[in-house]
């Protein structure tokens, strides 16, 4: 007589076979592995400062100072405008340049201010003999944002000026 | 007819499962010890992994698994340091950033770092018109580090560590300087107010983000251990040193 398969036996066989086998399941794919990320922003602000020319006037002549009174660093040069001849005294901080401007060779710091330029001049012959004449010497500044080149050098953008004048 | 009083097979079955089972947890028990003074303490150590990720050689973010499988984790900011205070970061000048990896665990590791960059309008969305690759990492040359350039974009850049990093040991520099393209400050727009002539940049106000994720994974079965994790196919060299692309 054929034994028939005890369906208990079955399910009992089922059981125990996932059991044993489920012990060396989880081994064979854990690894170890772990992580860490972090983030941060910076804003970016840009803008394009403010220069007022300062000028004292005394026997020697123009004594003319720029200060950055703005929230950039910029660059500054000068140019000025007469009638009469005029020469100009700036010892190493101001050199003459492009467009008969007188350059200031360092970035102007927010709230700092140039040394002085010296603007001479001499009356000609003609004040003399006519008192009343009078000659004018207008000083025009122009500030320029910090810029920076590939290198990372700063240089000025002579591109976009602001410009400020005085009589 | 004689009673069957008892299933004798599926008896055995279950007795000889119940054996296997109990046979599975015995290891521990005889690891135990059996003897010990005050002398001759034992501590066993577990293989835990752990990274760390180093801004500017500190750590600012890190993930260690303890041997009671306690996760140890401590988190910063990036870029808390670029600027000073009441300083402007100035298009086209270099800041020093550098990102480096430390293993921070026991077990020796591979490793490899993810940099998303993006910008942000001032209200914190997305700006769609500034390109990401206006930021720009000065990568570090043969350090270790092999960029993944299949897997870049300009938001995107992936760093994989060729060498074992073992365990306590630093990675050197990914990248050494961040700096923003000076491109951004040709954009101008002109106001003019009576006789005076003003400007204001474009992309005043706008943010740039940069966000760095590193992960490791153990060193032993490296090639599948590697694609499991992060889904790459790497090439390993035989014992398991070195990783490549």
């Amino acid at each position: 007589m054929m034994k028939r398969i005890n369906k208990k036996t079955i399910l009992l066989s089922g059981a125990a076979f996932a059991l044993t086998a489920s012990l060396s399941v989880g081994s064979a794919f854990a690894y170890f592995t772990t992580y860490a990320n972090s983030k941060g922003t910076v804003p970016v602000k840009m803008g394009f400062t403010e220069t007022v020319p300062q000028e004292k006037v005394d026997q020697d002549g123009k004594h003319v100072t720029i200060k950055n009174t703005g929230k950039y660093d910029c660059y500054v040069r000068v140019k000025v405008f007469a009638d009469i001849a005029v020469t100009y005294q700036g010892g190493a901080d101001w050199t003459q340049g492009d467009g008969d401007y007188w350059y200031y060779g360092s970035i102007l710091p927010a709230g700092g201010e140039t040394p002085e330029l010296l603007v001479s001049y001499s009356y000609p012959d003609t004040e003399v003999e006519n008192p009343t004449e009078e000659f004018n010497i207008i000083v025009v500044q122009e500030c320029t944002p910090v810029v920076y080149d590939d290198n990372g050098d700063p240089k000025p953008d002579w591109n976009h000026v602001i410009t400020t004048q005085q009589d | 007819m004689k009673k069957k009083s008892f299933f004798l097979k599926p008896a055995l079955l279950l007795a000889a499962s119940g054996l296997l089972l109990l046979g599975s947890t015995v290891g521990s028990a005889r690891a135990a010890l059996t003897y010990y003074s005050d002398s001759y303490n034992a501590q066993m150590s577990l293989s835990s992994i752990g990274v760390t990720l180093l801004e500017n050689g500190e750590a600012v973010s890190k993930q260690d698994y303890k041997d009671n499988g306690v996760v140890s984790v401590g988190k910063g900011a990036l870029l808390t340091d670029l600027l000073g205070e009441k300083e402007n970061l100035i298009p086209g000048k270099k800041y020093n950033e550098s990102l480096s990896v430390q293993n921070s665990g026991n077990i020796d590791t591979f490793v490899r770092v993810i940099v998303t960059k993006s910008w942000l309008n001032a209200d914190g969305t997305t700006n769609q018109e500034l390109s990401p690759s206006l930021i720009e990492l000065q990568l570090t040359s043969g350090s270790g580090w092999q960029e993944d350039t299949t897997a870049a974009t300009p938001e995107r850049q992936v760093f994989y560590y060729q060498p074992l990093l073992a365990a306590g040991d630093k990675t050197p520099n990914i990248m050494d300087t961040i700096r923003i393209d000076n491109s951004i400050a040709d954009e101008v727009n002109v106001i003019r107010e009576g006789n005076t002539i003003k400007y204001e940049y474009k992309y005043d106000g706008c943010t740039f983000s940069l966000e760095a994720e590193v992960n490791a994974v153990q060193t032993h079965n490296a090639k599948d251990a590697i694609k499991s994790a992060w889904g790459v196919d790497v090439n390993v060299n035989a014992d398991e040193t070195r990783i490549s692309l």
